[in-house]
């Protein structure tokens, strides 16, 4: 009794140092059900943790629980996090909950989301490593279950489209512990084939348990690494997994990922006619621009043909001698209309006319004319010229002057 | 020369050929050689699409690698 007594306060102060003085109790994670869960009126929750053999005090205090995304239930199973310390005043110690997340789904969201923030910081979802899928794989690597909806639906899918594609399948397991690892030696597998083109991997839909291997790192690194672009093809078009951000391609649903791995024979076929038809319309289009060229050319030519200016030529000739011809008549009318000017100015000083009106013309038997008695002695005989014929006439008498129509 | 080119890198070399004769610079002599080069590539890609229907290959011996 002569030890020193202390204060129920000291004895509880100093176990309370204690605890705060270890670093394990600092930050513990928890994992239990909730029990006797009490909201106070302070916005505090006092509940208690429990699994089979224990349970343990814990208060939430309201400052952390406006933090949290979903309040506490009796029964929740949880994982919670916080440190372990002493409640001074009933010697009681309890664990202050900071944070908690749900057993189980919750869980493997944690995993999740840490594994993904890891890989992400080591660049494994950067573009600069996605490899482009080839235009027209002929070998398809598919790593998943043999009796799986997945593989059928490839396979269905890949005959409709493309059935000269080869396929070929690594059976793996999909879920369950040894999953992984079977996945793995799929990837690896496929990949070191020589002649695989692409390699989808994955599973049907699922829970977040059944699909939990393609978040497993390990599948990650195998993806990663793999030479061959991947296309990652787990559960529903709703589900995201690990795998899915590292492959170089993510198909929604495994049907799909057939649908990107394989290209349709007819569209290849198509894209082949549509470039055999480009071609031939090209060097169609080319043949006829310089066969219209030449025609060009050969027009433009034909103004140098020579038996273009002889034609011309002879054009000329003609017009020439069709003004030949017109100037020609002209000249000969113009001559007839003045011969008969002439013939009728002629007629008028005829003698023949003066013969008609009374006159005669005499000559003698030489037929030369006679207009004067002077040279007459009286023995000639005369030729009387009148206007319808002729006589012989004698000289009876010459009387020499005067008219001849006298005046006596 | 192009056999042992891909469907992809053959039709890259098509593509180029139709190009080369689109820009016009090439002599109608030149553009029938680079046609008839494009269509005998064509025929190459043709006979590459090997048109035998494939059996899923299912790997049995998984300690190979």
């Amino acid at each position: 009794m002569n030890q020193n007594i202390l204060s129920v306060a000291q004895v509880n102060a100093y176990i309370k140092k204690l605890f705060e003085m270890d670093y394990i109790i600092k930050s513990v994670w928890i994992q239990g059900e909730v029990s006797n869960c009490k909201q106070h009126s302070s916005g505090h929750v006092y509940f208690t943790l429990k699994d089979a053999n224990a349970s343990i005090a814990c208060v939430l205090f309201k400052g952390y629980r406006q933090s949290l995304t979903r309040d506490l239930e009796n029964g929740m199973k949880i994982i919670a996090n916080g440190s372990i310390s002493v409640y001074e005043k009933t010697g009681q110690y309890q664990l202050y909950v900071k944070e908690f997340i749900e057993d189980g789904v919750g869980l493997l969201y944690m995993k999740f989301e840490a594994l993904k923030e890891k890989l992400e910081q080591l660049g494994w979802f950067s573009e600069q490593y996605k490899k482009t899928l080839p235009y027209y794989p002929r070998k398809v690597g598919i790593v998943t279950s043999e009796t799986g909806a997945a593989i059928q639906d490839i396979v269905n899918i890949s005959r409709r489209r493309n059935p000269f594609i080869q396929l070929v399948l690594y059976p793996s397991l999909v879920q369950g512990v040894d999953a992984k690892n079977s996945i793995v030696e799929g990837i690896r597998y496929l990949d070191a084939m020589p002649d695989i083109d692409v390699i989808i991997v994955g599973r049907g839909g699922g829970s977040i348990e059944d699909l939990w291997s393609f978040n497993e790192e390990g599948v990650a690194k195998a993806i990663f690494e793999a030479k061959t672009p991947i296309i990652s093809a787990v559960g529903h078009e709703t589900d995201f997994t690990i795998s899915d951000f590292v492959a170089d391609l993510r198909a929604p649903t495994p049907s799909a990922a057939a649908e990107l791995a394989i290209r349709s024979i007819e569209e290849i076929q198509s894209s082949l006619n549509y470039f055999k038809q480009k071609l031939t319309q090209q060097i169609e289009y080319r043949i006829d621009q310089k066969r219209s060229l030449i025609e060009v050319y050969k027009a433009r030519f034909e103004n140098y043909n020579p038996r273009h200016s002889v034609h011309q030529t002879m054009q000329y000739l003609n017009d020439l001698q069709d003004r030949l011809e017109n100037a020609v008549f002209t000249n000969v009318k113009d001559l007839n209309n003045k011969l008969a000017f002439l013939n009728e100015s002629l007629k008028r000083v005829s003698p023949i006319e003066k013969l008609k009106d009374g006159f005669a013309y005499i000559t003698d038997e030489n037929g030369n004319h006679i207009k004067s008695v002077n040279n007459l002695h009286g023995k000639e005989t005369l030729i009387i010229q009148l206007f319808d014929g002729q006589m012989k006439a004698k000289i009876i008498e010459i009387e020499k002057g005067g008219n001849v129509y006298g005046d006596e | 020369m192009e056999t042992n080119n891909t469907l992809e890198e053959n039709i890259k070399v098509i593509e180029g050929i139709v190009e080369k004769i689109e820009e016009g610079n090439v002599t109608l002599e030149e553009s029938i050689i680079l046609y008839k080069e494009g269509i005998s590539i064509l025929e190459k890609c043709n006979t590459k699409i090997e048109t035998i229907e494939k059996e899923l290959i299912i790997i049995k011996d998984q300690n190979k690698v």
